[in-house]
């Protein structure tokens, strides 16, 4: 067998038009397909984000339709919701009632009633649907009922529209013609068709590729070419070494692609005959086959600034290229095998309009819906070349023979269906049987109209419903009523009262649902007040810390900052830095040698015999004595690599010190330079040498011979180095291309080194906006705490999904010390002042870190805090001590493995037992049961228990006359709650699609994501570990319920304004809320505002 | 003897009148399934303890047939309609005593009884089977028949190869193993599970006695179509969509293993018994799972299974172990079989162990992606999941158990002191192929 020889057009090259227009057919085919970050900065994201233009419903069906990903829970889980009382039955009539269901249509049988609304709860409740047909017949034999059933089946067997399976094959031919490249692709279909396994070698073929390209260190030997892209990359490799696939004469046929990958898939999509309309569709399906790396791959070629997608460029168009490529090869080698014809769309359509009896039963063969005899037949056909009329033989006795098989069944699917409604409804079967028919038809159509394929939207309502009302049950009594004077005697309104004393201290956490408990917990514990916010504390910073090597992003995935923030020693321990950097240097030494030991080829035989048993070590004392290890393990680096005391660089340096900074730098590398071509060979310092490498800077940056650049004194200087103008001029050559002496070279450097700290304005901004959002513009402690947080747990490729979403995934300590420093400043604080925030002197801002796996609070930057504070601060370490170990007690109540509630000692080592097991699945719970957002004065939250549910950010709305800062919770906070409620919501949904399954299987991949076993598709989304407890789900999936503390004017205002909000609450996406003159108010699309009574 | 003549005839009589008695029961299942678990349990009993004269290859024969008898009725799901399978268990069983406890010509008579009684059966399952199968089923059955009413008009050597080609219908040898397979892939209830080690104990107990008669040019002919059996067998199990299909291939390659086993020099009787029981067993608890899901959910094929991990975890587990067990690995008996089989040969290298360790790979290679198939991947929302009751736990778990002492102690066990028949022959041979 030979494949088709590549027509000529192959080679073609296209206009720089349709290439463009390629771009925008991609993108819109790659809309359905969720955008996933690198795991090292997980990112929690709503899967369907690029469909949030559509009906949330409608969203779930598009998503159904191109990935397969369930957007509802199971019928079964929310029956069993139903049934521990989590969905009322008052939810779920008000769900049903509000698609259509009354109680007003009803028959009547022998006297007992039955209203549509009865039928359909039951129907609901319980699921009337039969079995499908595969099984319906044992499932019928094996019930105790099954006389009865068959009974009544054959009365509608009457009722029944009978199968025309002559007319299928009819209808079949249109259907396949209608969705070959929409719905399917061509290798989709000759799956489907022929049972080849083309999408999954197609699938296979394109993770050889997708692994080792993207792969960010893990692989002992990298992709060669990489640096080219990946469609270079993938040309030239295949062109030197043809062994890679199953494809004759590959090397050849390689040489014929165009260099543009956009050209070869443009080839591509006219070799197989797309229609043009189609080829969104088409591209789509492509995508969808591979979701995971697609996604991944989406998320690179939309960041061009990520360093490893400038050092290997990768995009969707590279990559169905060579999709399209090998699609191109093997559907026409199967087509060419199977029907004898180009395996073009052209000829697939027409050959189906001609053969619609053979595909029909080879398509019904590879289902399994054929009986035995049949399928046989099938088999010995396709291997034979038959006449057409030989098939069309076969399908009139298949239709013959199966048609009152499949009436049968038809019958026994509806008389399941009325057996299971009259023993749910407490009907007596044997009243069915005697009905005359009408109502027994009537009754089978409300249930058939309500298939429980179509319950997840009612379901979901009626699941929100009673969260909604017990959230707002518990809020109601924190509710100002309107019109009220500000200050009453009522209990209630005290609470709005500033507290009669000063706070002992303010703590400020971010939003997170898992700062709620552990807030209350503090506030219980003594006179604290707490503040949420978001956990970046608006510090758009890029982190460099001391010791690390890159930048990391630490704000949230939807904005951008260029302000870089860098950790360096305190002067008074730079002289550990040293020992620092030795013991670093050791470890990451003895990191690499270990690695390298274990990947190479030769080595690892050695190795595991003479130090193998050395990974005994760490084997025993991570399985046995986790805790106990994970604390030596700490001793022995920090002895090592002494901790060293750190600041942050907070000031923007000034142009002119940029400019020495860089004259001297380059002042350095000239010096280098001439010692390395030997023509300086003593060292000196004088000051006439100082000149020289001045003018040969001069010379070098300013492009001009030493006669255009230099003075008369600096050219004779220079020219005791330098024996004629010739050697100075290729010296001169040689500092701009290798030791990048150049103009440019300093203009970049400035440029990075003005990106170091912020400006003043900048500093006061920050330091203004962060307190006025958060409402703490008065009543200053004396202590104000600024706590990020961060994550402990080991062996966790999640890891950092737990860490700090709005610091992109990670530790939020950097972002908490940048704004307690600044607010810290005298300097920042007078200006403050003018803006009538008044901060007292005795107020010190700390920075801290909340560890959420194990409810320690770290303090950072202690050396800067006044010793009159040092009290202050001992009190509250022991308070958040004591609010951490209740926040773990409570914590532990919520793990499943933990079944008795355990003392206070108990439960803070059960919490840092598994912050350090490494075969821990669950560390902690994570963001898992969040359900609502909250933006409001902490008034409406005062005393409340919200069972970590609940994201929390403080907003004040007198604080915010012109609503400036509601937009920026609104297109901030409130989106990445949106994202991370649908990341969970989807990965509880559809874990196998939409979440990464089984965190057992899990195998990391290059260090990007995770796959299953050995090679898969890239998992996206969160673990069921994370979502789910047993069979059951932990997480709730429901949707955001934002509720806001603000006149519902400025909230439609801003809406109006931003895109991704008038989505959200116009399509159904969030549910909102707004809190306005002591009344709740929906809000309903359309910008309309309906009481929440 | 008398004595032990009284208590094989009663063997072979409990059976047949357990059944005929059972036929009050015929409308009631659950007490059917409990009157013939009590007439096996008696059985099974009885023959631990006695009777004693009888040689130990037809004790442990007899022994593996109740055990296996016992097995099928107490995991055998319960469906609403009547338990005719149970029925056909026990008058087999009933024949099948006849034949290993009786001598020529009654033995004969109740073999041909046991042919006879399968084309019966093929019969009323009808439609299921297609033409070709009800060809093999018929022709082989009956030529099975033929030879065993005819065999002893030929000389003594002729009538071993005449007996050894009828007892090929029982333990399957290729070309003549269609029969076993049409049984395995169409009998209804718990059936095929019983028949796949019945009839290979059956062959096995009449095969004995024959092969030190066959010349060498027979033996040559038996090596050649057994390593044919394992080929094809292992081939087409690959290309199987049905579980059962998919089983009676692996069957064909096991029983091929056994019969290159006699077609050697260095057969012995005790790792035939061995490797028999254990793959017996194997195979028994493979198709008895297979009942169970094909009784809850109908004859799918393999690809509409999946996800069965999470939704029937006390199946999958005895599934893992069990495939574990039928593919060979340790602990279990069919790796004591192997092995023995392997290292069978007094020289130190030798073409059997090639050949062992070959056959072992074709015989085990598809039970891991038949795991994988039935146990992962996504569940299938709208069916109903029933994960195994106490009957069937208790089944499968003794099944493993038992399953487990044979590859653990199958020396003791299986030990046998009197068969003098073969041991002579095989001296012999050996004598023959080293002078």
């Amino acid at each position: 067998m030979t494949t088709l020889e590549n027509p000529p057009s192959k080679k073609k090259r296209h206009s720089d038009v349709s290439r463009m227009r390629l771009l925008g057919i991609v993108k819109l085919a790659s809309e359905h397909i969720a955008t996933t970050w690198p795991m090292h900065t997980f990112i929690s994201r709503n899967p369907l984000r690029d469909l949030e233009h559509l009906d949330f419903h409608e969203a779930l069906r598009r998503g159904k339709k191109q990935v397969g990903g369930e957007g509802y829970l199971s019928n079964t889980i929310y029956r069993q919701y139903f049934k521990t009382g989590r969905i009322r039955k008052t939810h779920l009539d008000a769900a049903l009632k509000n698609q259509g269901a009354t109680s007003e249509q009803k028959i009547i049988l022998e006297g007992r009633e039955l209203t549509q609304l009865e039928v359909l709860r039951a129907h609901f409740i319980e699921g009337f649907s039969a079995p499908p047909a595969e099984i319906l017949k044992t499932a019928v034999k094996n019930r105790p009922d099954h006389a009865a059933i068959e009974k009544l089946a054959d009365k509608l067997s009457t009722l029944v529209k009978p199968v025309d399976i002559l007319a299928q094959i009819d209808s079949f031919a249109e259907d396949t013609h209608s969705s070959l490249g929409r719905s399917h692709t061509l290798s989709n279909w000759c799956d489907h068709t022929f049972d080849t396994n083309l999408t999954e070698t197609l699938n296979q073929e394109m993770i050889k590729w997708c692994l080792p390209f993207l792969d960010e260190g893990q692989a002992p030997w990298p992709l060669p070419l990489r640096k080219k892209g990946l469609y270079a990359a993938w040309r030239i490799l295949l062109i030197e070494e043809s062994a890679f696939a199953d494809i004759p004469q590959i090397s050849k046929k390689i040489k014929q692609t165009p260099e543009h990958p956009a050209d070869l898939l443009l080839n591509n999509l006219e070799t197989l005959g797309i229609p043009k309309s189609a080829w969104e569709s088409y591209l789509g399906r492509h995508l969808s086959d591979m979701p995971g790396w697609s996604s991944l791959i989406k998320w690179r070629a939309e960041h061009p600034e990520y360093p490893w997608q400038e050092a290997c460029p990768i995009d969707l168009v590279q990559y169905l290229a060579i999709r399209l490529w090998y699609a191109v090869e093997w559907i026409s080698m199967i087509c060419r095998e199977k029907m004898g014809i180009e395996g073009t769309f052209g000829t697939l359509s027409a050959y189906i309009a001609a053969h619609p009896a053979e595909l029909f039963l080879r398509r019904e063969s590879v289902a399994a819906r054929l009986p035995t005899f049949y399928a046989e037949a099938v088999d010995r056909l396709s291997h034979r070349s038959v006449n057409n009329s030989v098939w069309q033989d076969l399908a009139e006795r298949y239709a013959k023979d199966a048609a009152p098989k499949q009436n049968r069944l038809a019958a026994l699917s509806g008389a399941w269906r009325l057996t299971m409604c009259s023993k749910t409804c407490g009907l007596d079967l044997e009243i069915l049987q005697r009905n005359n028919g009408d109502d027994l038809k009537l009754l089978l159509g409300w249930i058939d109209a309500a298939p429980e394929t179509e319950h997840g939207p009612v379901w979901l309502t009626a699941f929100e419903a009673g969260f909604q009302e017990s959230l707002l049950k518990k809020l109601r009594p924190n509710v100002k009523p309107a019109a009220s004077p500000p200050f009453t005697k009522d209990p209630i309104l005290k609470m709005d009262a500033p507290l009669p004393q000063r706070a002992l201290a303010q703590a400020v956490f971010c939003i997170d649902v898992r700062s709620e408990s552990f807030r209350r917990h503090l506030e219980k514990i003594g006179r604290y007040e707490t503040f949420g916010f978001a956990g970046f504390f608006i510090a758009f910073i890029r982190y460099l810390g001391f010791g690390s090597h890159h930048e990391t992003d630490l704000f949230p995935a939807v904005a951008k900052s260029k302000n870089v923030i860098k950790e360096i020693p305190r002067p008074f321990d730079e002289n550990k830095v040293p020992r620092y950097h030795a013991g670093a240097t050791f470890m990451h030494a003895a990191h690499t040698l270990l690695h390298d030991l274990k990947e190479n080829v030769i080595t690892p035989y050695i190795m595991v015999e003479s130090i193998g048993w050395f990974f005994g070590i760490p084997l025993v004392g991570k399985t046995l004595f986790p805790k106990a290890y994970q604390k030596w393990a700490r001793r022995l680096k920090n002895r090592l690599a002494p901790p060293i005391a750190t600041m942050l660089t907070l000031e923007k340096a000034t142009q002119e010190s940029v400019e020495t900074i860089i004259a001297s730098e380059q002042d350095l590398m000239i010096k280098k330079a001439l010692q390395s071509e030997k023509i300086l060979r003593k060292k000196t310092n004088s000051p006439a040498f100082a000149q020289t490498i001045k003018a040969l800077r001069k010379m070098a940056t300013e492009k001009g011979s030493a006669n255009e650049v230099l003075n008369e004194t600096e050219q004779k200087q220079i020219a005791q180095l330098f024996p004629d103008s010739e050697h100075l001029d290729a010296f001169v050559q040689k500092l701009r291309k290798e030791h990048f002496v150049t103009e440019a070279w300093g203009s970049a450097r400035m440029e990075r080194i003005t990106r170091t700290g912020f400006t003043v304005n900048e500093q006061i901004f920050t330091v203004k906006t962060a307190l006025k959002m958060m409402g703490l513009t008065k009543k200053f402690a004396r202590l104000v705490l600024f706590c990020g947080h961060g994550s402990t747990s080991d062996n966790n490729p999640y890891e950092a999904a737990l860490d700090c979403g709005a610091c992109g995934g990670n530790p939020g300590n950097p972002n908490a010390r940048v704004l307690a420093a600044l607010a810290n400043k005298p300097r920042i604080r007078e200006h403050l002042k003018q803006e009538g925030i008044v901060i007292p002197e005795d107020t010190h801002f700390i920075a801290g870190q909340h560890d959420t796996t194990t409810d320690e609070v770290v303090f950072y930057d202690l050396q800067d805090l006044p010793s009159t504070h040092q009290k202050d601060l001992d009190v509250l370490a022991i308070d958040l001590k004591k609010a951490g170990t209740h926040n773990s007690i409570e914590r532990c109540g919520r793990f499943p493995d933990v079944l008795h509630e355990p003392k206070a000692e108990d439960a803070v080592a059960e919490v840092i037992r598994r912050s350090a097991t490494w075969s821990q699945t669950r560390p902690e719970w994570g963001l898992s049961a969040n359900a609502a957002i909250i933006i409001s004065s902490n008034r409406l939250i005062k005393n409340l228990d919200l069972d970590g549910r609940v994201f929390l950010h403080s907003y004040h709305e007198e604080e915010d006359p012109t609503g400036q800062f509601l937009e920026i919770i609104l297109t901030g906070p409130e989106v990445v709650a949106q994202w991370i409620s649908m990341e969970y919501y989807f990965s509880t949904t559809d874990n196998e699609i939409y979440g990464s399954g089984s965190k057992i299987y899990h195998n990391v991949a290059g260090r990007v994501g995770v796959m299953y076993g050995p090679t898969s598709d890239l998992r996206m989304g969160l673990p069921w570990q994370t979502v789910g407890n047993g069979t059951m789900p932990y997480h709730e999936a429901m949707r955001l319920f934002t509720i806001i503390e603000a006149p519902r004017e400025r909230i439609s205002q801003i809406i109006k304004q931003h895109t991704v909000l008038k989505a959200y609450f116009n399509n159904g996406w969030v549910h909102l809320l707004a809190l306005d003159k002591g009344q709740f108010y929906r809000y309903l699309p359309g910008d309309q505002w309906q009481l929440e009574t | 003897m008398e004595t032990t003549i009284n208590i094989t005839q009663t063997l072979i009589l409990v059976p047949i009148f357990g059944a005929i008695l059972g036929l009050f029961f015929r409308k009631k299942p659950k007490a059917l399934k409990g009157w013939f678990f009590a007439i096996t349990s008696l059985i099974l009993f009885a023959i631990f303890l006695n009777p004693e004269s009888v040689a130990p290859t037809t004790k442990s024969l007899a022994l593996l047939i109740a055990l296996a008898a016992w097995l099928c009725i107490l995991a055998r799901y319960l469906e609403s309609n009547t338990a005719f399978d149970l029925f056909e268990i026990l008058i087999l069983m009933g024949l099948g005593f006849g034949f290993l406890f009786s001598v020529k010509p009654l033995n004969h008579i109740f073999l041909a009884s046991i042919f006879a009684l399968l084309i019966s059966m093929q019969w009323r399952i009808g439609g299921e089977a297609s033409a070709p199968e009800k060809f093999w089923v018929i022709g082989l059955n009956g030529l099975a028949i033929i030879l065993l009413g005819t065999a002893s008009l030929f000389s003594a050597q002729n009538e071993a190869i005449l007996l050894s080609l009828a007892y090929s219908m029982l333990l399957p040898l290729f070309p003549f193993h269609g029969a076993y397979a049409v049984f395995l892939k169409r009998f209804p209830g718990a059936l095929p599970p019983f028949l796949s080690l019945f009839l290979p104990s059956l062959g096995l107990h009449g095969l004995l006695p024959q092969i030190q008669m066959l010349p060498p040019g027979i033996k040559h002919l038996l090596l050649v179509c057994a390593i044919s059996g394992i080929i094809i067998g292992g081939l087409r199990s690959l290309v199987q969509i049905r579980v059962p299909d998919v089983l009676s291939q692996i069957a064909l390659v096991f029983w091929s293993v056994l019969w290159w086993h006699f077609s050697r020099p260095e057969a012995s009787t005790n790792t035939a018994l061995l490797f028999l029981s254990a793959v017996a067993l194997s195979l028994c608890g493979l198709f008895l799972m297979w009942h169970g899901l094909a009784a809850r959910f109908g004859n799918l094929i393999i690809n509409q299974f999946g996800g069965l991990s999470s939704a029937m975890p006390r199946f999958s587990v005895l599934f893992v172990l069990l495939c574990t067990a039928a593919m060979g690995l340790p602990l279990f008996g069919v790796f004591s079989g192997f092995i023995k089989m392997a290292f069978s040969s007094t020289s130190g290298f030798s073409w059997g162990l090639l050949f062992t360790l070959f056959a072992w790979v074709f015989a085990s290679w598809r039970i891991p992606t038949l795991m994988q198939s039935l146990l992962f991947g996504k569940q299938n929302p709208q069916w109903i999941y029933d994960d195994l009751g106490l009957g069937e736990t208790t089944a499968f778990s003794l099944l493993l158990a038992v399953l487990f002492i044979l590859g653990v102690a199958p020396q003791t066990l299986m030990e046998l002191q009197h068969f003098p028949e073969l041991s002579a022959h095989l001296s012999a041979t050996r004598m023959e192929n080293n002078p």
